[in-house]
């Protein structure tokens, strides 16, 4: 280990536990939101960070999850109350413009697509919902997905492509793409020994990390029909397989992954109140099919509870953001050493 | 017939024209006073009574009504109640506006004795033949419903004359009645008729009239002026249920279809029911229910998620089976009473059989139940349950399960020892003694000390039940008893076995005397330093066997006078071979010896027979002992321990306390004698020695001595007087103010302060009280001796608390002296503390007990005069010196009555949150303590100051400077969620987040009453919470 | 849930219940540190009512000390606890009780971990990965008529 996290600034605020921390696209505004039914939204003033707004009241429940539309006007928030709210700025302050009914319990993860036209929510229901957002923004079902058997827990988009993947409770990961006029499951990943908390793609969309409640870290890699390695392929469809498993390290369940699109740094949140980043082994012999991580910073008891969540911020490379169930947000500098 | 005064008729006529309520009042006055009669009213009223005016018609009938209402009942003559019988029934058929004020008229008339015999016969029929009852409005039906109970009241003969047509008519009339006040009424006639009239055809409709309101299902409207609580609509209703046996076969299948419901409350109401209806009914009406009865009971005992439920169940049994025993005097009855038990009995025994499982303990409450009914259901169930339960008790090997097998059997005993206590015959369990005897024997050398215990629990049952246990089994028992208490190494053996022959001791003194005591006080002899060759002995006897223990079981069991003649003696000789030969440990030992003197003497000093014989034996020995070694100052003796003394102070005063007059007087006497002359003789002490224990000069061990003079002096009657009171007091004080030896400068300041408390009132005592505070006032302000002004302190203390407490007026001025020192310093804190003194109640000296002269209220009065003053001294004091009020306030509080604190609280109670603030820990943990019980006592006064009080509270129960003070604080912060929840309900995440930090406090104490505060703020507000 | 012709095991065995804690001359110490052992944890749990019958979990030998373990260097506890049957429907109500129990009774240090005792329940597997998901516990505990059983089993019986 040759790197370390340094701690930038320390955000309290929420009453109860902090679940999500999400970027803006331009970096310059941290979302978080918790136990406490709120989001708050921290900007930078001078030199430190402070919380600009407190938005409340839409939901009844926990907010699990929320995310920021590609271009930055809109927040879509995931809550235990079943439903997901629109946040719209264009009025200057942050107005609650729509709700998304239509899963049966908690939903527990929304995620914008790279195009801005695709919402995807997923719940407890076992289901995965597409929303359309259409010139008007209404926002209408495109699709409902019930592949997993046990609760979603996670949904992200691929970087530049149409293609969700989703990680749930069944220890699965699935991939989803539209094809004639629905979406359809593209492929299974099986391997984690227990619930998949977390996924995300690489900068390249290649590759994904997810982290699991089985402790370990998997990276998986796309192969495409006729690749060089001889993977065997169905179709016009590629296969994903694991190459690498990063186990050991993490003393409790991985709550989240995230995977920097600048960098190609690869940081964690886990139950054992640690941050860890690591890094892709330049040096290893085959890249591709037997790629080499490599642990290059543990931020120990960056938190005082459980870590559920950590953020690169998409345009300051190495700048983190974290949250917990100790109801801080926490912004981290990595500084390689 | 005279016409009226024109007074009156101009009354009458405004009244009936026009609106006037007021000239209501002149013309019942008229009536009233006797200047018209109710005739000559009718008949001036005659036209408007008559009048094709309905309202005309409407305020004459009023007008009368209301008039007969306020006449006084012996102006009425039975010739006018006649008359206006005839009238209202006539009126009854009038106009419906007419009509409520008719039926205000027959009310009056229904409460009248004037009215001729049969009229309330043609009232009533009239009333149920031409009144639709519920179409009138609540205050007529009500009407209604009071005129019938009047008539039930007075002339229930005549009405019974009308027969079923009576309970016809009245079932019309209550039928759908809505009204919670109406019901009352209707209820209670109900009940009367059920009982009283032939209900024969009409039992199903009248029951059917009635039972619809089971059960009752009513909340009172909030602030509900009528006063009608569900409670009383329930017992009304019950009573009707239980009025007649001809119910029964309505309302049993009614109550068994509501016992089945999940309403708990429905449940509880049937139960109830079921017991207040069993003995009316009587064993026949029941007999076809008793299976389905005996099921929905069972089912309500073995699921027992309510405890009320289960003890309703338990109560409804016992009602049914003492019912089926009531009539056991026919065979038939006594076939039907042994049937139920066995049907009861099938269902329970094989769950007697399974000690292992949950179903064993509500089987056999069951069985108790029905035992608890009578004595032959007694003598039945015990017939089959013993046998049953002694067999099970061989089969099963675990300790565990034996255990529970013998408490169950224990728990028949209980029942059975209730069954005849009062009567003469025979208990139940007596054909059963030898079996339980011989089953609990058999445990008392297992190995499992939990068995032995309720061996031993079993044999106390035994002998709580009067003549059960005789002859040889007496011996054996006591016997067994005592060789537990000797030889059984668990505490709890020790402790049961104990308590079982102090029982014992008290019924047959003679039998432990013989078995046990020679055995007691036989170890005490052995291990006596005296005695030689302890190893020897024949007893040898367990470790836990220590002189200390053998004088604690003596205490225990010396309870009868035969015993307490035995035990004393041996323990005085004890004592003075501790004395004359002092082992190791001598201190100690002679401590507990006394102290087992005083436990017999406080227990049994009640009975007149012994209180002589104390002063005999123990009062003159202790003291000739005491004294004796105080005058020989050159050799060492255990009795010049301090603490020593004090013990033998106790036991002087326990006796003393409860001397008659003559007695006391008598060692009142010698006392004085021996202290103040030097008169050893007085009190049998043959020595030449000099004796001068109020002299200051005199060596500590004889001045320490004055304890044992206020022991006697101070604790006997009131009315024994003090010779030569002046002189002693005034030796007192010098010796108090002056002696360097603490115990005896104490020990005298509490002498003074009985003597003076009892001292008449006089110039004598006026002008010693008048020196004694300037020379008081003296030391403390010119005296640079720290040692000499405390000293002077703690007289002042002591003497304002012999004062105030008898309400004497100098009182006052002692309390502002000692006010006065609050802000010194050196002894401001010491001063402050002393209202602790005078406000609390001291073991020694003017309590109660020792017959000081009490004013009542006086800790009231003292608040009253104080408080202000105190609070004031706060307000003005600097910083540094508010503690002292600080201090002075808390105590005044934690001493005064309730009411009087709630009604000074308000403006108290910024004070306390700040003396929170402070950084003495006992201080904030009797103001934490105060604030906890203030939650329930003055919930708005604390709620009112909320903002103040949480973030303090949370800030001690994390940062407290003790664990007691965390501790209470934790307490405080706990019980604030009793608090009306608007009050407490927004603090309530902040209360959670920050008690995180107590339940991981580093003491193990602070963090269970950390988790108990934070589980009970969890609660709030949360479903299944409060 | 009130009549026992519906409950899944009517008549249960029944165990003694363990007596209280004798207090120490260390704990009444203020400078002593008392560590949190397992007694500690037994305590807290072992009064926890059982949601069928009127009996504490200690009573019907769900809760064991034998059963509990705590590392205080790591800042771990780990519950085992048996259900009275193999077929109990009510073993995931009762772990989260105890979760919960442990929630708003320890410090937040101490990571917890509650499990069926191996071997003794059908489902153990099922039941032990839905107590270890916090995510599913939190939205249990925001399940008003859940919160209700789960309250009840936490209130002190009177």
């Amino acid at each position: 280990m040759c790197s370390r996290l340094e701690a930038v600034a320390v955000l309290e605020g929420h009453q109860d536990r902090a679940w999500t921390v999400a970027w803006n696209p331009t970096g310059t505004v941290l979302a978080s939101s918790g136990g406490d039914k709120t989001i708050r939204l921290w900007g930078r003033e001078g030199d430190s960070w402070v919380c600009k707004t407190v938005l409340e009241d839409s939901h009844t429940r926990t907010i699990r999850s929320v995310c920021w539309s590609p271009c930055g006007t809109y927040l879509a928030s995931g809550s235990f109350d079943a439903t997901t709210c629109i946040w719209d700025r264009k009025s200057g302050d942050y107005e609650c413009s729509a709700t998304l009914e239509g899963h049966e319990n908690e939903v527990k993860c929304v995620a914008w697509s790279p195009s801005g036209q695709l919402i995807a929510t997923c719940s407890r229901d076992k289901s995965v919902w597409i929303w359309e957002v259409s010139e008007d923004e209404d926002y209408e079902c495109a699709s409902v997905l019930s592949l997993h058997t046990q609760d979603v827990k996670h949904v992200t988009w691929h970087p530049h492509k149409e293609i969700l993947a989703s990680a749930s409770y069944d220890d699965t990961i699935k991939l989803y793409r539209e094809a004639d006029d629905d979406w359809d499951c593209l492929a299974t990943m099986e391997g984690h020994d227990s619930t998949v908390w977390g996924v995300c793609f690489d900068q390249s969309g290649e590759r994904l990390a997810s982290c699991s409640e089985d402790k370990t870290l998997k990276i998986w890699q796309e192969y495409l029909p006729g690749n060089e390695a001889g993977i065997q392929t169905q179709g016009s469809d590629p296969t994903w397989k694991c190459v690498c498993t990063l186990s050991g390290y993490h003393k409790r369940t991985v709550y989240d992954v995230k995977w920097c699109h600048q960098t190609g740094l690869i940081a964690t949140a886990a139950g054992d109140d640690c941050i860890r980043v690591f890094q892709e082994d330049e040096s290893s012999p085959d890249r591709r099919n037997q790629p080499q991580f490599s642990l290059t910073a543990t931020a120990e008891q960056a938190h005082s509870q459980d870590v559920n969540c950590v953020a690169w911020n998409p345009k300051e490379p190495g700048l983190l953001a974290s949250c917990s169930d100790d109801g801080v947000v926490k912004i981290w500098r990595y500084k390689e050493e | 017939m005279a016409a009226l005064s024109g007074n009156v008729q101009e009354n009458v006529l405004e009244f009936v024209q026009g609106q006037q309520d007021s000239a209501l009042q002149s013309v019942a006055k008229a009536v009233f006073d006797g200047e018209t009669s109710l005739l000559q009213l009718v008949e001036s009223l005659g036209s408007s009574l008559t009048s094709t005016e309905v309202t005309t018609r409407a305020r004459a009938t009023q007008l009368l009504a209301e008039v007969l209402h306020r006449s006084p009942s012996n102006r009425l003559t039975e010739k006018e109640a006649e008359v206006l019988s005839a009238f209202f029934c006539d009126r009854l058929l009038d106009h419906h506006s007419v009509q409520p004020h008719v039926l205000h008229g027959l009310l009056a008339l229904s409460a009248a004795p004037q009215l001729p015999q049969g009229e309330e016969v043609k009232i009533v029929q009239v009333i149920f033949k031409e009144v639709y009852v519920q179409s009138l409005v609540q205050t007529d039906r009500r009407a209604i419903y009071n005129i019938l109970a009047n008539f039930l009241d007075t002339r229930l003969e005549a009405l019974q004359a009308l027969g079923a047509d009576f309970v016809w008519g009245f079932i019309q009339a209550m039928d759908g009645e809505k009204d919670p006040r109406n019901l009352i009424i209707a209820f209670s006639i109900a009940r009367i008729v059920a009982q009283a009239f032939p209900i024969g055809t009409f039992t199903e409709e009248l029951f059917e009239v009635i039972s619809c309101y089971f059960p009752i299902d009513f909340t009172p409207p909030a602030d509900d002026p009528h006063g009608v609580t569900r409670e009383d609509l329930v017992l009304g209703l019950r009573q009707v249920l239980a009025a007649t046996s001809k119910f029964a076969q309505f309302c049993v299948p009614m109550l068994l279809e509501k016992l089945s419901s999940d309403v708990t409350s429905a449940k509880l109401d049937s139960l109830h029911t079921l017991a207040a209806c069993a003995e009316v009914y009587g064993a026949d009406s029941m007999k076809s229910f008793l299976d389905l009865l005996l099921s929905a009971i069972s089912k309500e005992v073995y699921s027992s998620i309510h405890q009320d439920v289960e003890n309703a169940a338990l109560a409804g049994l016992t009602a049914v089976v003492a019912t089926l025993s009531h009539a056991v005097t026919e065979t038939r009855s006594v076939f039907s009473l042994h049937h139920f038990l066995d049907s009861l009995l099938k269902g329970c025994k094989h769950h007697l059989c399974e000690p292992e499982l949950k179903l064993m303990w509500p089987s056999a409450k069951l069985l108790q139940a029905a035992a608890r009914a009578s004595d032959p259901a007694c003598v039945h169930v015990l017939d089959t349950a013993v046998p049953l339960l002694v067999e099970q008790f061989q089969v099963h090997p675990y300790p565990q399960h034996r255990h529970t097998i013998l408490e169950v059997t224990i728990a028949f005993i209980h029942v059975a020892h209730a069954s005849t206590s009062g009567t003469d015959a025979p208990n139940p369990v007596v054909p059963h003694s030898d079996n339980f005897l011989t089953l609990f024997y058999s445990v008392l050398e297992d190995a499992d000390a939990g068995l032995r215990s309720s061996g031993v629990g079993g044999m106390a049952a035994m002998i709580g039940i009067t003549d059960v246990v005789k002859g040889k089994h007496l011996d054996l028992c006591a016997n067994h008893l005592g060789r537990l208490v000797l030889h059984d190494a668990d505490p709890t053996v020790q402790r049961r076995s104990t308590e079982a022959l102090a029982a014992m001791a008290t019924a047959h003194p003679d039998v432990v005397r013989e078995e046990v005591l020679s055995k007691l006080l036989q170890v005490l002899e052995n291990n006596n330093p005296n005695a030689m060759d302890t190893n020897q002995s024949e007893q040898v006897c367990a470790k836990h066997v220590t002189n200390q223990y053998v004088l604690n079981t003596l205490a225990a069991v010396s309870t009868h006078p035969t015993i307490v003649r035995c035990t004393i003696p041996k323990l005085l000789s004890h004592l003075q071979a501790l004395i004359e030969s002092c082992p190791d440990q001598a201190t100690q030992e002679a401590i507990a010896t006394l102290d087992c003197v005083y436990k017999v003497v406080e227990k049994t000093v009640i009975n007149d027979a012994n209180v002589e014989y104390f002063v005999d034996t123990i009062v003159l020995n202790l003291m000739s002992m005491a004294l004796s070694a105080a005058v020989n100052t050159s050799d060492e003796n255990l009795l010049h321990d301090t603490s020593l003394l004090e013990i033998v102070a106790k036991v002087l005063r326990a006796v003393a306390r409860s001397l008659p007059n003559s007695t006391g007087k008598g060692i009142v006497n010698s006392t004085v004698q021996a202290f103040l002359q030097g008169n050893l003789a007085a009190i049998s002490l043959n020595t030449s020695a000099s004796f001068e224990p109020l002299d200051v000069s005199s060596p500590w061990q004889q001045t320490q001595t004055v304890q044992l003079l206020s022991a006697i002096v101070c604790s006997v009657a009131r009315n024994v007087d003090i010779p030569s009171i002046s002189e002693l007091a005034q030796k007192l004080l010098t010796l108090s103010c002056a002696s360097d030896h603490e115990p005896t400068s104490l020990a005298a300041a509490k002498s003074l302060s009985g003597v003076v408390n009892k001292w008449d009132q006089g110039e004598q005592l006026q002008t010693f009280l008048q020196e004694t505070r300037d020379c008081l006032e003296q030391i403390l302000s010119k005296t640079e001796d720290e040692k000499a002004r405390c000293r002077a302190v703690a007289v002042l203390v002591w003497l304002t608390k012999a004062l105030v407490i008898r309400g004497h007026p100098s009182g006052s001025q002692f309390t502002k002296t000692l006010m006065a020192l609050f802000e010194d310093e050196a002894i401001g804190r010491r001063a402050a503390e002393g209202f602790y003194v005078i406000l609390s109640d001291s073991p020694d000296v003017l309590s109660k007990e020792s017959h000081a002269n009490i004013r009542l209220m006086y800790k009231q009065r003292f608040f009253m005069e104080n408080l202000p003053a105190l609070v004031d001294g706060f307000n003005q004091a600097d910083d540094g010196r508010k503690q002292s009020f600080l201090c002075a306030v808390s105590h005044l509080l934690t001493f005064i009555p309730r009411q009087v604190l709630l009604g000074a609280l308000p403006p108290l109670v910024p004070l306390l949150v700040q003396s929170l603030l402070g950084e003495d820990p006992s201080l904030q943990v009797s103001t934490l303590e105060m604030f906890s019980s203030l939650v329930q006592e003055a919930p708005q006064v604390i709620s009112k100051n909320i903002d103040a009080l949480i973030p303090q509270l949370l800030e001690l129960s994390k940062n407290g400077p003790t664990m007691k003070v965390r501790m209470a604080a934790l307490k405080s912060v706990g019980s604030m969620t009793s608090l009306p929840h608007a009050v407490v309900y927004p603090y309530r995440n902040r209360v959670v987040r920050e008690l995180a930090v107590a339940v991981g406090d580093k003491k193990r104490m602070v963090r269970k009453e950390a988790v108990a505060a934070r589980g009970e703020w969890f609660l709030l507000g949360s479903p299944g919470g409060k | 849930m009130s009549s026992p012709d519906r409950l899944q095991n009517a008549n249960p065995q029944l165990y003694g219940r363990t007596s209280e804690r004798e207090v120490t001359p260390e704990e009444l110490n203020e400078d002593v540190e008392d560590a949190i052992d397992a007694r500690e944890i037994f305590d807290l749990v072992r009064s926890i009512n059982d949601p069928e019958h009127p009996l504490t979990l200690e009573e019907l030998n769900v809760i064991e000390q034998s059963r509990i373990t705590v590392d205080e260097d790591n800042n771990h506890v780990s519950v085992e606890f048996t259900p009275t049957i193999p077929h109990c429907s009510m073993a995931t109500l009762i772990g989260l009780s105890i979760r919960v129990k442990l929630l708003r009774a320890l410090p937040t240090r101490f990571k917890v971990d509650v499990h069926i005792t191996p071997g003794t329940h059908q489902s153990e597997h099922a039941v032990n990965k839905q107590l270890a998901d916090k995510e599913r516990v939190a939205a249990a505990l925001e399940n008003q008529h859940l919160l209700e059983v789960v309250n009840q089993c936490l209130s002190t019986r009177n």
